[in-house]
């Protein structure tokens, strides 16, 4: 048995073309039997991972990417006296371990340095500098096995897997599933028509315009569904539960806060979500897409939305039994904050 | 009179793969066996390389599917960001953050087939010989399964609750008629608003017929041949396999 945080969030889009396809159109998806709008999970996924804030929430353990290490190193040891040369050998000997040193006769600032930026964890320059004090009292080499770490610090690629075909070993099981949104209710994608002006072409010249074109874009209310095994995350994090929060914590304040980055200069669709919905329990995960199956009707979408989806989970709870623990936030209703949905989120 | 195990897919998008090589990654309409199974496993908590144990699992269980719908073909447009790998790493990129930052980057492009609104039932069974105490833990664990649960991709999670169920009948058709009696109300209005009726088809393992668990009821129209009997381990290959495509008459005379 494991415990799974579930994820269900309710966001609406003005009209944009958030995630399009090799033609250019926003994506779509058949369901229930009608067209929606659709978002994919890696577009979803890529969204959140590279937003500067879940970047700077989880800073230290995205890990550094740096060519500086063996400068701080030498630097380090001259502030406690080591003569400048030794200083220099220990330095890149210890940061030759992360790369290639430079060989810049012109730099000489720069001759402790690596050639290349090198990705080093928080463990990693901790063990760094141990294995440089070592090799100041006794002489020993650094050893590349006593620095380098396998990825148990990194947060993203605990989150989301990844897959090296030439290194299986190196393959990491994805702890986080996030499911294509969809749009509750039925879309037809609208094409927009348009034209670019040339500013400096008069009328009298010619009237017409410098450029026509044609752009698909749509506007809907998207439910999106995210399933996190909790257990799979810590485990992938080398048992280090206060970081598998930390990265809970960041990854759902990205999903009810990030927009997919697609044609934002065009239609400057960012927006929060409506309605989030956490839940944990043991039970096997289930999505409340259901909820949609039937798409929700023209007036008040929203409102429409936010009832089939508590509605739906009362009737799993009633018909199946083992109901997960839940907490929520509907925007505009007392009583739920993004932050309290965290504190629920991450209460184990 | 024998044990069979009963769950219900039904999922928005489902992508069950087929022989996928290159920028195609085409699907098929219909669950892969090795799909179904590794959904089990993971249920039971079973490591990709927990090889013995995955191989019990295939050499013990016969699998039969009846089709409620086979859904509609999404064709998803996929670009991924990618590195070429050093050339003679010893390791390969500790984090993708590193991979980025060593340049080379470009883009690779798939085409991937999903289908919405499938909805497939399916029956197990323990060949002769196998633990008698196997398809209960599956059951068990379909209930609160080890690792998240998916149609075939992980961005595919479930739409309804698997609803695993042991039933004990004389036959397939019997046991599932049995299984279908006990449709809680959320299920029969996703069945409602997918208008799911008769069956589209089942498809069976040999061994059903071979353990006389068919009955007179269903009628095999043809054989078909899939690649998605698991070899074991990691290296994704997949030998050959008989699958039955059956039809179903019910004693009325009405076909189902």
């Amino acid at each position: 048995m494991t415990a799974f945080l579930q994820l269900h969030l309710l966001t609406a889009y003005p009209p944009a073309n958030l995630n399009r396809d090799d033609m250019g159109q926003p994506k779509t998806a058949d369901f229930g039997g009608r067209a929606r709008l659709r978002i994919s999970s890696q577009a979803l996924k890529r969204a959140w991972r590279t937003d500067a804030v879940f970047q700077q929430t989880l800073d230290g353990h995205l890990g550094k990417r740096t060519q500086r290490l063996g400068r701080d190193i030498r630097d380090h040891l001259t502030e406690q006296g080591v003569e400048a040369a030794q200083a220099l050998t220990i330095a890149r000997a210890v940061a030759g371990i992360f790369g290639k040193n430079t060989d810049d006769k012109k730099a000489p600032e720069k001759q402790a340095d690596i050639a290349q930026l090198a990705f080093i964890s928080p463990e990693e320059r901790a063990a760094a500098f141990a294995a440089a004090e070592a090799m100041r009292a006794t002489g020993a080499e650094p050893k590349r096995d006593a620095i380098l770490q396998s990825v148990d610090t990194a947060v993203d690629i605990a989150m989301f897997g990844r897959m090296l075909a030439d290194a299986p070993d190196f393959n990491r099981e994805a702890a986080v599933q996030v499911a294509h949104a969809i749009t509750t209710h039925a879309v037809t994608v609208e094409d927009d028509f348009y034209t670019a002006v040339d500013d400096l072409k008069r009328p009298a010249e010619d009237a017409g315009a410098g450029f026509v074109g044609e752009a698909g874009f749509a506007a809907g209310l998207f439910y999106l569904y995210a399933c996190i095994d909790l257990d799979l995350l810590t485990r992938n994090l080398g048992g280090n539960t206060a970081l598998a929060r930390a990265g809970v914590a960041a990854l759902i304040r990205a999903a009810a806060t990030v927009a997919p980055k697609g044609k934002q200069a065009s239609f400057a669709s960012r927006t929060h979500a409506s309605y989030l919905l956490a839940e944990r329990g043991m039970a096997a995960p289930r999505s409340l897409s259901v909820a949609f199956l039937k798409p929700v009707g023209a007036g008040d979408p929203l409102a429409a939305s936010i009832k089939a989806l508590r509605d739906q989970r009362a009737a799993f709870a009633e018909a199946y039994g083992d109901a997960p623990d839940f907490a929520e936030m509907a925007v505009g209703e007392a009583g739920g904050s993004l932050a309290r949905v965290i504190d629920f989120a991450t209460g184990w | 009179m024998a044990s069979l195990l009963f769950f219900t897919l039904y999922a928005p998008l489902a992508g069950f793969g087929d022989l996928a090589v290159g920028e195609r990654r085409i699907g098929a309409d219909r669950p892969n066996r090795s799909g179904i199974l590794g959904l089990c496993a993971a249920a039971l908590g079973l490591e990709r390389d927990a090889t013995a144990a995955l191989t019990a699992l295939s050499a013990g269980l016969d699998l039969a599917l009846r089709l409620d719908a086979d859904g509609r073909v999404v064709q998803d447009y996929h670009t991924v960001q990618s590195v070429e790998a050093p050339k003679r790493a010893k390791q390969p990129w500790p984090t993708r953050a590193a991979a980025l930052a060593a340049g080379n980057v470009s883009t690779l492009v798939s085409q991937r087939d999903y289908r919405s609104d499938l909805f497939v039932t399916v029956a197990l069974h323990a060949r002769p010989g196998t633990d008698p105490g196997l398809l209960p833990r599956v059951a068990t664990a379909l209930a609160r399964p080890v690792f998240t649960l998916y149609m075939g991709r992980k961005a595919c999670p479930l739409g309804l609750p698997l609803r695993p169920a042991l039933v004990t009948a004389e036959t397939l058709g019997h046991g599932i008629d049995q299984y279908d009696a006990t449709r809680p109300i959320p299920e029969q209005r996703v069945r409602a608003v997918l208008r799911l009726g008769e069956a589209l088809r089942y498809v069976a393992d040999t061994g059903w017929q071979r353990d006389d668990l068919l009955g007179p009821e269903f009628t095999c129209e043809r054989t078909e041949q899939r690649r998605d009997a698991a070899r074991g381990g990691r290296g994704w290959q997949f030998d050959l396999r008989d699958e039955l495509v059956l039809s179903r008459r019910k004693p009325e005379g009405r076909a189902a």
